[in-house]
């Protein structure tokens, strides 16, 4: 009789005294999969969101207004800037102030502000989707400032002022349209508690009016705010900080200020890898006792087979292949019960408010593929476990093993 | 060492030995202090005859006969199968043996629980599923088991338990047939089908060697070898046991 269908019928036959090892399996099988699946998300979410965000890779240049003996953020040092190794792009800041003249609401005094992609602010109210990057006479309020709510002006174009300077002394007032198109959460004060977006055409021209300069003119010569330098990678950060520094501009990073934070992700991975190979272990361990334990029992089992004729590798082959057999049935259960707990894990997950955004599937498992490997490899690793006892329990004498009975 | 039933018969098995035993010896250790098993002993097992060997408990029966069937090898000495000495054959080589040309009727039957008496028959087939099936089937058959082929030992009386082991010993159709006590389990209605059935296999070639205490069992062997204390008895070669009891062959 074929070893696999004897095998298989085997362990049929046997269900109930496999069952143990098989629940035990199949359940560090499922809490090793959903761990690796929810690991994995984590892992993906604080590289992408985090370790990788656009944050952590930025490096911010500030304008060094108070040291005119330094070159200001002008269009040139943009252009400098841009041009460092490993710098993906460079995003400028300019803010003005920008008071509102016909404001029903009672807030009159905004800073128009420009917007960097890095850090756009966020929405809360809009008239389209997609609200960025701003049209020309567009301007985003926050929802409310100085405790008075601005979300009714969404949608309603108002008129905004420039102080023009003509001489010490002497200026006018140079006033635009602009439509109201959205608002944003006023906890978000990266710009200040009462910046208001606008386009950077518009913020250039009303910084250059205060100044009594053209928009070039502005540009050639007082130039940004600040810029922010996105690196390719967030291992790339310190070089770009570097060179930044060796031109003399003052630059900081996040990095700089969290500094635990590659340790905290590391240990993140690390606690996923740790976590699958004590599962694994425990496998292992159960399906060493288990099949230990069998073969004992089955020791006349094996004496009769050897003594009708089985040889000792296909007494071996039986008995590792029973339990691969078992180790089959309790990785398939694995992933069957890995997909409840995920599931329930994420529907519990994503009922926390800020978790939510990270856990967007339904089952959260690893990728396919992985799931198949790690079901090979609980199978592999039950079968492993096998060896040994099934090993010592072939090699015995039919007769020996037979008065083991 | 033997008591034969005619003349012809002793000739025969001179002329055509199926197992022989020269010389076989084995022991074993306990607490420091050597016990012999076995001693020197001879023995020849023919084809066309159940042979018998019996002895008191104790005195090496069993050992001789796991010696003769391949799954342990004496101290010394040396077992011929069909005229190949084994001494010296692998493992595997031994398993081959036993699965071929030996079948083994055991006393506690030494079926596998968990499964049925057709697949406890079709397992030590060494041919394909298909056919194997299909010979146990036919030899469930023949020992009167065809309509139990789906129970499981457990739901099968002693004397079906034997018929199906027996069954089992047969499926690669094995020149040689060795049965230790095989009726130390069953009652005496099963114990004369078994004997029946040994005398049918001898009948159509087999050699049959029956290890066994049982007088009635001994009585119904053409040839008879005694052990007393491991070591041959001597044979008494004309004593009743000639002529005694039916079947005279020659």
């Amino acid at each position: 009789m074929n070893v696999f269908r004897l095998a298989l019928l085997n362990v049929l036959a046997l269900r109930r005294r496999l069952v143990g090892l098989v629940v035990l399996v199949a359940v560090a099988g499922a809490v090793c999969l959903s761990a690796l699946g929810i690991a994995a998300r984590a892992e993906g979410s604080t590289t992408s969101q985090v370790g990788e965000s656009v944050g952590n890779r930025s490096v911010t240049v500030d304008s060094p207004q108070d040291r005119p003996d330094l070159a200001q953020l002008t269009r040139g040092a943009e252009a400098r800037m841009a041009r460092i190794p490993h710098v993906r792009s460079v995003q400028h800041r300019l803010q003005v102030s920008m008071p509102v003249r016909d404001n029903p609401e009672g807030a009159d005094l905004l800073y128009a502000t420009t917007v960097r992609a890095a850090l756009a602010p966020p929405v809360v109210r809009a008239v389209r989707k997609n609200l960025f990057p701003l049209r020309k006479g567009e301007v985003v309020f926050p929802a409310s400032t100085h405790g008075v709510d601005l979300g009714a002006m969404v949608g309603r174009t108002v008129t905004v002022d420039a102080h023009r300077f003509v001489r010490p002394g002497v200026g006018d007032t140079v006033s635009d349209r602009v439509r109201v198109v959205g608002t944003y959460d006023p906890s978000w004060q990266i710009e200040g508690p009462d910046a208001a977006y606008a386009d950077d055409a518009s913020v250039v021209r009303w910084a250059a009016a205060a100044a009594g300069k053209s928009p070039a003119e502005y540009l050639r010569t007082s130039g940004w705010d600040q810029l922010t330098l996105v690196a390719d990678s967030s291992a790339h950060v310190p070089g770009v900080l570097g060179a930044v520094q060796r031109m003399d501009y003052p630059a900081v990073t996040l990095q700089q200020q969290l500094r635990a934070l590659p340790g905290v992700l590391e240990l993140v991975k690390v606690t996923g890898r740790v976590l699958l190979g004590v599962l694994g272990l425990l496998a292992f361990t159960g399906a060493v006792t288990v099949t230990g334990a069998l073969a004992r029992q089955r020791a006349q089992e094996v004496g009769i087979l050897k003594a009708v004729g089985y040889r000792s590798r296909t007494v071996l082959g039986l008995l590792v292949a029973e339990m691969a057999v078992a180790g089959a049935a309790a990785a398939l259960l694995g992933v069957v019960l890995a997909v409840g707990v995920t599931a329930a894990a994420a529907a519990g997950l994503r009922g926390v408010g800020d978790v939510a955004p990270y856990v967007p599937d339904a089952v959260p498992l690893p990728p396919l593929p992985a799931v198949a490997l790690l079901a090979l490899l609980t199978v592999a690793v039950v079968g492993a476990g096998a060896v040994l006892p099934a090993r010592r329990a072939a090699r015995m004498s039919p007769t020996d093993a037979m008065k083991d009975w | 060492m033997a008591g034969h039933r005619g003349e012809r018969k002793v000739s025969e098995t001179a002329l055509n030995t199926l197992l022989a035993a020269h010389a076989v010896s084995t022991s074993y250790t306990l607490r420091g202090r050597r016990v012999d098993v076995l001693t020197d002993v001879d023995l020849a097992v023919a084809p066309d005859c159940v042979t018998a060997l019996v002895g008191h408990s104790g005195s090496g029966k069993s050992t001789l006969l796991h010696v003769l069937g391949l799954l342990t090898a004496p101290d010394s000495g040396r077992v011929e199968l069909e005229g190949r000495d084994t001494t010296g054959l692998s493992d595997d080589a031994l398993a081959d043996l036993r699965r071929r040309r030996i079948g083994f009727v055991f006393q506690s039957f030494n079926l596998l629980p968990q499964h049925t008496a057709l697949t406890n028959v079709a397992l030590a087939y060494a041919g394909r599923r298909r056919a194997g099936e299909a010979r146990a089937r036919a030899l469930l058959e023949r020992v009167g088991l065809g309509d139990r082929c789906e129970h499981r030992p457990g739901e099968l009386s002693g004397g079906e338990q034997q018929r199906v082991a027996l069954a089992r010993a047969l499926v690669n159709e094995p020149p040689l047939l060795l049965a230790d006590e095989p009726t130390g389990n069953l009652d005496a209605g099963s114990e004369a089908v078994l004997l029946e059935l040994f005398r049918e296999l001898a009948d159509e070639g087999h050699g049959v060697l029956v290890v066994t205490h049982d007088q009635a069992v001994a009585d119904a062997a053409d040839v008879v070898h005694r052990l007393d204390g491991g070591r041959p008895a001597v044979a008494d070669r004309g004593r009743s046991r000639a002529g005694s009891r039916g079947r005279g062959r020659s």
